[in-house]
């Protein structure tokens, strides 16, 4: 089964295409990767990793290992809203861990699930996001927030509405 | 330049590695991911060596020599970084050595055993995989794997296609296919041989013997006309597998599929295991000397209308003894050409078809012009070499076939032609051709078994010769089969004897026809009617009117339970011993591997004692002796042919059938290989012209010659020659598939 891709996004991988040389689209992998998965939802189907490798005319496993290997890329259907917490170093030094807790009981998920409403994704093997003189700090939907405390997150999750 | 390996000075050149010396003068480094002919990665760390002056050990397989390098294999600092990193290989690895196939030859053990330590500081949960679907012929057992990632560089660098990847990262690393697609490389065999552990396997080898009991044979591959080096390994007379020998001229390190899993059709149940005669409707058992004598009657009784066809597999003491035997009788109509119907052009044609250069010498090439051939399905090995020539030499690469196909290598231009339009394509007499290339360069046409399928093969032939000689082009023919070079040189044509003494009186060629004229006598040695003729129809028809059909066979089909009158229960090539003239003119040997089946035997054998009969002088040693001095004596400098007053067979307007070439299936043996065929490609496929339309499983009638075949379509998504329909024939296919090329009403 072949999904082909929209105009919109042939062109902006046309684009990606056009950085590198013409005998070397393994390169435009991974960008073109990331353009598809916003449009579908935060990730990638085994259909759309093939149709990519049509359109850039590389082996399907080739786009595939790019897809397993980055924490960035989802093989499986995610929540809308994407939260990240830092757990590195200096944000763990700064208690990232109970932040991490507090968010899976308030949502009631573990880490690196979705939430029922399918609101919230709590993302998996988060590294730093070099904002270590913020910690603890959070991304939700690659909006950085800083110095959290329980307050600060209720007020940042409550404050994202369904739409 | 020097370098010291050990405290020895060793001569060295610039670009050599450290591992590279060390492996010319046979010092052993241990190694993983390192492979001679796959490209360097240094990601197993196992050939960690010390370098006086470096301050940690270096890998050996990714260090270029400097003038006067002081390295050490053996002392602390190297021995404990090789201790070090099989403590880390071995925190995954499995300890099931006592159920493992690879136990015995595993590279992953013998470097344990010599480089590893006895305990490991590790004792948390090993990691386990699930094991992948990847066809047929490679079964895995992916827990063992020790991600050296020889066989993803395989597929990238050498089959051309890669099928393998590694997914996931860390912990979580894999070898797999896209969501487990098998394998589909005609060349995917060879990932088995690479594995250093036991996580990819033979599987038709596994758990069927320990690798310290096989008993290791060289020999030559039948299946195509290359000629590979193979070695089978044999466990209490039964072959247990095949692995390549190393062969510089030839396969290099690498086997086809075809090669590596061909021999499974010997175990066929329709193998022929008694000589056999007909009483009444059936086949009946009896001995030798019966049907022996049977033949030695019907030879003396019908010798003007009769004919002797052999397959082209056949090996060259067969074909001596073969032709001798008939010539004897004055039977001079003999031929190994069953799928051919134009032989206009056999006057011209070499005494030996060959290569014409050294398979080495193509990555020196500027241009190569392929000739309806599909290299990387029919001709595997050939891939490879064309591969490094666009490596090597960037050499351009162009395709002439009359159906679409896929490479593993680039093509520059592809052209999809009908029979016609190929032979006016390298027409030089008429306008400019239709071939834009540097005409000054250093350039090779090469053409292919099916292209002799075609009704104006002589046509074809006669116009790229002209073309290739005018642009000082070379010209190489690849044979159908493993030793169809040898059939031209043993005399199985009928207007030559052995070494290509031309014989006068049957001076035919320009009317000659494989059937006609044979109204008595046949003789079909190795050959399946059914599917080893160019006209299926036309042969059964013969069969069935002609007053001796003999046949020497190792398998039963349909048609010989109906027609044979004696079958000669033929032992296959792996239970014969002979030789092959391979497509370099290479004449070589092959012993006997296992015992015949039943009382089938060598068909060398069955026909020298028969020749005996008649001529008590020859021996198998004769034989042998006269094949090597036919050989010495042949002298061919080109593969141009050359037909005065040709004229054009095909009016384009009509519709064309042409048969597609199916390596996987092209003898008897290859069709009873199940793994094979299950593995390959091998569907029967008939597609017809795109101005009509038509779907899959429809059912098509086409009329040829008062003869209506009946096919169900199963269209290919590929561009078609106008005016054609395009026939594949698979394994031991049910349908009719009528005459190879024709014209035909839809």
């Amino acid at each position: 089964m072949n999904i082909s891709l929209s105009d919109k996004i042939k062109k902006e991988i046309d684009s990606i295409k056009s950085k590198f040389p013409d005998d070397q689209n393994k390169s435009s992998i991974i960008e073109s990767l990331l353009i598809i998965q916003h449009e579908n939802n935060g990730y990638l189907t085994n259909e759309l990793i093939e149709s990519l490798a049509d359109y850039l005319n590389v082996q399907k496993i080739d786009v595939y290992e790019v897809a397993t290997f980055y924490s960035m890329f989802s093989l499986k259907p995610i929540g809308k809203n994407i939260i990240s917490v830092c757990t590195n170093v200096s944000c763990m030094l700064r208690n990232s861990d109970q932040i991490v807790n507090y968010i899976e009981k308030k949502l009631k998920v573990k880490i690196g699930e979705s939430t029922k409403d399918n609101k919230f994704y709590l993302k998996d093997e988060m590294e730093c996001l070099a904002a270590c003189n913020g910690a603890p700090m959070m991304q939700v939907n690659h909006i950085n927030y800083e110095n959290l405390t329980y307050e600060k997150i209720d007020k940042i999750l409550d404050g994202i509405k369904d739409d | 330049m020097h370098i010291y390996i050990n405290d020895t000075k060793y001569e060295v050149s610039e670009n050599d590695t450290i591992i590279q010396v060390a492996d010319r003068n046979e010092i052993h480094i241990p190694r993983f991911c390192y492979h001679k002919r796959l490209s360097i990665v240094a990601s197993c760390r196992m050939c960690l060596v010390d370098v006086e002056g470096a301050k940690y050990p270096q890998p050996a397989c990714s260090t270029l020599v400097r003038d006067g390098m002081k390295v050490n294999t053996t002392n602390t600092s190297a021995s404990q970084a090789q201790k070090n990193t099989m403590e880390f290989l071995l925190i995954n690895h499995p300890l099931d050595c006592p159920i493992c196939d690879q136990a015995g030859e595993c590279e992953l053990q013998d470097v344990s055993l010599e480089h590893g330590d006895y305990k490991s500081a590790y004792n948390e949960i090993k990691r386990t995989v699930i094991d992948k679907d990847i066809g047929d012929l490679v079964s895995t057992e992916m827990t063992r794997c020790i991600h050296c990632s020889r066989c993803v560089r395989f597929g990238e660098e050498v089959a051309g296609i890669k099928e393998l990847g590694m997914t996931g990262r860390g912990e979580e690393t894999k070898i797999e296919t896209f969501i487990n697609q098998g394998l589909s490389s005609q060349l995917s065999g060879n990932v088995i041989d690479l594995c250093p552990v036991g996580a990819l396997n033979n599987s038709l080898y596994k758990y069927s013997a320990r690798t310290w009991d096989l008993k290791q044979t060289s020999s030559i591959s039948s299946n195509d006309c290359l000629g590979s080096n193979i070695f089978y390994h044999t466990y209490k007379d039964e072959i247990k597998r095949c692995i390549p020998k190393e062969d510089e001229e030839i396969n290099l390190s690498w086997l086809s599929d075809n090669d590596r899993f061909g021999y499974e059709g010997i175990k066929s149940d329709d193998r022929i295991l008694h000589p056999l005669i007909r009483r009444g409707d059936n086949l009946e058992k009896t001995d030798f000397n019966t049907i022996s004598d049977y033949l030695i009657e019907s030879l003396k009784l019908y010798s003007k209308k009769s004919c002797g066809i052999m397959s082209a597999q056949s090996s060259c003491e067969e074909m001596y003894l073969f032709q001798h035997l008939l010539r004897e009788n004055n039977i001079g109509k003999i031929d190994h050409r069953s799928k051919e119907c134009d032989f206009r052009y056999q006057k011209n044609f070499p005494t030996i078809p060959s290569f014409d250069i050294k398979l080495s010498e193509i990555k020196n090439l500027d241009n190569i012009i392929i000739i309806g051939t599909n290299v990387s399905k029919e001709f595997p090995i050939l891939s490879i070499y064309f591969r490094e020539a666009i490596k090597n030499n960037d050499t351009s690469i162009f395709s002439f076939a009359t159906y679409e196909f896929e490479e593993n290598f680039p093509l520059k231009k592809s052209h999809v032609l009908n029979s016609q339009e190929l032979a006016d394509c390298f027409n030089t007499s008429t306008t400019e051709t239709n071939v834009d290339i540097d005409k000054t360069g250093n350039n090779l046409i090469i053409l292919g078994p099916a292209i002799s399928y075609l009704s104006n093969y002589s046509n074809i032939l006669n116009n790229i010769s002209r073309y290739a000689e005018s642009n000082n082009m070379k010209l190489s023919l690849l044979g159908d089969q493993a030793n169809t070079s040898g059939a031209w040189a043993m005399g199985i044509v009928p207007h030559r004897l052995p070494g290509g003494v031309a014989i006068n009186k049957t001076d035919k060629s320009g009317n000659y026809e494989l059937l006609s004229d044979t109204d008595d006598l046949l003789v079909i040695y190795n050959l399946e009617p059914e599917y080893d003729f160019s006209d299926d129809n036309k042969i059964l028809e013969k069969l069935k009117k002609s007053k001796a059909n003999i046949f020497f066979s190792s398998y039963m089909t349909e048609s010989i339970k109906k027609y044979a009158h004696i079958v000669f229960p033929l032992s296959t090539q792996v239970e014969s011993s002979g030789s092959y003239i391979n497509t370099n003119k290479k004449l070589q040997q092959y012993e006997k591997i296992i015992n015949p089946l039943g009382e089938s035997k060598d068909g060398a054998d069955i026909l020298l004692t028969i020749c005996n009969s008649f001529d008590s002088s020859l021996t198998h040693e004769g034989v042998k002796k006269s094949i090597r001095a036919i050989l010495a004596k042949i002298n061919v400098n080109n593969n141009f042919v050359q037909i005065a007053n040709l004229d054009n067979v095909k009016n384009s307007n009509f519709l064309e059938k042409i048969v597609i070439r199916n390596p996987n299936s092209s003898n008897p043996t290859l069709r009873r290989c199940n793994s094979l065929l299950n593995t390959h490609d091998n569907d029967d496929y008939f597609s017809i012209p795109l101005d009509k339309t038509v779907s899959d499983n429809d059912k098509i009638i086409l009329n040829e010659n008062n003869n209506k075949l009946k096919l169900t379509i199963k269209q290919k998504k590929h561009a078609k020659p106008i005016n054609t329909v395009l026939v594949k024939i698979g394994g031991t296919h049910k349908e009719k598939i009528g005459a190879y090329n024709t014209e035909v009403d839809l």
